[in-house]
């Protein structure tokens, strides 16, 4: 399947080279690079980002370094430290945080300013580490005013974090989001820490994100699983084709050997590798079977011959009990045409069968089984002929030149497609024979049936029907009604002529042109009589005659 | 010959080959075209129904242009009327019907290879 190894490597390429170009920028970032932030507090043991956060109603995100066993706390992202300081300055000014210095950070680890540190200390007796005092510490800030705004932000986002609490344990979840967030310090590059820590926060105030990136990592995951699954399918796939191919080989040399007598049958056994395998004698079968499909004279014997000598046909008649109808079609054509006496006594069990396909080859196989009676199955049939099996056995008639029935015998058939087929092959082959029953069929139920009758009066030109169908003319369908007017072009007389004239009078377009057709063509007297109406009648002969006429109808 | 089924081009280019003929072989229509473009052969054997170029096309490019009196003898198993007529009509020399018996192959190939001669 090159489809499947087009589209893993479709993905897979981009990927690999995704993950290089991310491991370059980490590297390159981490790598000696320099970078400026902007300290505002720091502590010997972690604090709470979002205490901080709220504390100093800072926006931005807040980033956690750990040096030297202390725990920095970080805003911002500059490329020189003069952006760094008037950031310091405006935080200073705008959120009380006077402390606030900028800080020098090469490959994530801050550089120690030295003449900052007292301002590290300052900061640590202001801040505690328990979550519970979170909610103290909201109290004591709610003497701050905030906008309504802010307030309901607030709210939506307590709302959403309780349920996600609720769901999953307040506990863990804030100890898992403070993993993830050290873990980022540590190991995302500073560029894109920022936005990490965004994302984990806006994950963690609004669930329903963290679930969107659980679903897409689930896709992700399950499109990567099944690209696994068809590369590995078409592996097995391609080692089976290269297995079948090889011993298919061995086995055509083998018996072309055997055949032309090159060698013996005891040479060609042992040179039959692995025949006891099912897939071996699959292929055995499968090889016997295009010999015998092309190959007559001597070979005619020595396949089936063969076929039984290894034992196949208790593969075939094993198959043809299967409940799967492939293989059981597979097993009744294997036996017709390589064990063809065991075949007529198993087949027989199938010309009934409910499922189409199977009945079908049956019926074929009991055909070209029984060249002398090949359907004598019509007198037990319980279930239709269907129009496969019809050509088929028309095919294998006219292919083979199998001896031809006298289809005359299965009129009587109950099954109006067996009558059916039989006129129709009565109408080809031309048997003229019997024309009493044929004419008998007239009579029958089925408008399909008399149809046919009505054209094998037609095609053999049985006169002594001529009259019946006349008869039966005002009580037919459209479609047999045409057909009686296009048989009195061929087996009328003049004393049709009345007939087809009342048509052409009152009858539809088609029965009229049809009429007209069949009075032309009939004979001299007919044309004439044509074209005196043409003359002396007002019902525009004229243009049928001319639509008649025309080479192109 | 030219034949798509590979087992029976290898099974008759035996038979024919311990008969004494030298017989080259081609999975389908085009590859006989270009192996008949280079080389001059006594008969050419071919079956209709093969991928890229069909034996009636075969039939029909060889009569046009190149081996106007090289004897082809049509080995296929759409052995219905029309088609029989069609390679007729196109210039083949001899129509058979598979399944063949391959002594009757051989007899054939003998009697054109002598009409030829």
């Amino acid at each position: 399947m090159t489809s499947v190894r087009y589209t893993a490597l479709k993905l897979i390429i981009p990927i690999s080279v995704l993950i290089g170009i991310l491991s370059l920028l980490f590297y390159f970032n981490t790598a000696g690079s320099q970078q400026f932030t902007v300290q505002i507090s720091a502590s010997k043991t972690p604090l709470d980002i979002p205490f901080l956060a709220q504390k100093h109603h800072l926006t931005d995100s807040i980033i956690e370094l750990k040096s030297e066993n202390w725990y920095r706390y970080v805003v911002g992202n500059f490329e020189s430290r003069s952006e760094a300081s008037k950031y310091a300055g405006k935080i200073a000014r705008q959120n009380g945080l006077s402390g606030a210095f900028p800080l020098e950070v090469i490959s994530g680890n801050p550089v120690q300013e030295q003449k900052k540190d007292s301002a590290m200390h300052t900061e640590i007796a202001a801040v505690t580490t328990d979550s519970s005092s979170l909610t103290n510490k909201n109290t004591e800030n709610s003497a701050i005013p905030d906008s309504n705004k802010n307030q309901e932000n607030k709210k939506l986002k307590k709302k959403s974090n309780s349920i996600f609490l609720w769901m999953f344990g307040d506990k863990n979840v804030l100890e898992l989001k403070k993993d993830l967030i050290v873990y980022g310090n540590k190991h995302i590059p500073l560029f894109l820490r920022k936005f990490y820590v965004q994302v984990i926060e806006k994950a963690y105030d609004y669930p329903i994100i963290l679930l969107f990136i659980f679903l897409i990592s689930i896709f992700i995951l399950n499109i990567l699983l099944a690209l696994l699954v068809l590369y590995y399918s078409n592996q097995q796939k391609n080692k089976k084709e290269r297995y079948i191919r090889i011993y298919n080989n061995l086995y055509e040399k083998v018996l072309q050997s055997y055949l032309f007598g090159e060698i013996d049958w005891d040479k060609a056994l042992i040179k039959l590798k692995r025949i006891k395998k099912p897939l071996n004698r699959k292929i055995l079968t499968s090889v016997l079977f295009n010999f015998q499909e092309n190959l007559r004279g001597g070979m005619d014997t020595q396949i089936p011959e063969i076929f039984e000598k290894i034992g196949l046909q208790h593969d075939a008649i094993k198959s043809t009990k299967s409940s799967s109808y492939f293989n059981k079609v597979q097993g009744i054509r294997e036996l017709t045409n390589l064990y063809p006496e065991g075949a007529v006594e198993i087949i027989r069990d199938y010309l009934n069968d409910p499922n189409d396909l199977v009945r079908a080859e049956a019926q074929t196989s009991y055909i070209i089984l029984h060249p002398d009676k090949p359907f004598e199955f019509f007198r037990t049939l319980t279930r239709p002929f269907t129009r496969w099996t019809q050509l088929s056995a028309f095919y294998l008639f006219r292919l083979h030149q199998l001896p031809i029935p006298s289809f005359v015998d299965y009129l009587n058939s109950e099954h109006p497609n067996v009558r059916n087929f039989s006129l129709r092959m009565i109408i080809y082959f031309q048997q003229l024979e019997n024309a009493t029953e044929i004419i008998k069929m007239l009579e029958s139920k089925p408008e399909r049936t008399r149809f046919f009758s009505i054209r094998a009066i037609n095609d053999l030109r049985l006169d002594e029907g001529k009259e019946l169908i006349k008869k039966k003319y005002s009580e037919e369908t459209e479609n047999n009604k045409l057909e009686i007017i296009k048989a009195l072009k061929n087996i009328g007389q003049t004393d049709d002529f009345d007939f087809l004239e009342s048509i052409i009078q009152s009858g539809s377009v088609s029965e009229k042109t049809e009429a007209c057709r069949s009075l032309y063509f009939m004979n001299k007297e007919g044309m004439e009589r044509i074209n005196f109406m043409k003359q002396y009648s007002n019902l525009e002969i004229g243009k049928y005659v001319a639509h008649i006429t025309d080479p192109r109808n | 010959m030219a034949e798509d089924n590979k087992l029976i081009l290898e099974t008759i280019a035996h038979s024919l080959t311990r008969e004494g003929y030298e017989m080259i072989k081609a999975l389908d229509g085009k590859e006989c075209l270009k192996i008949l473009e280079d080389i001059d052969v006594d008969l050419i054997i071919t079956d209709l129904y093969m991928p890229s170029i069909n034996g009636h096309e075969v039939i029909s490019i060889l009569r046009d242009e190149r081996k106007k009196n090289t004897p082809i003898l049509v080995l296929s198993a759409a052995g219905a009327e029309e088609n029989v007529l069609k390679a007729f009509e196109l210039g083949a020399d001899d129509f058979m019907v598979k399944p063949f018996s391959l002594v009757e192959l051989n007899v054939r190939v003998r009697k054109l290879l002598a009409m030829k001669r």
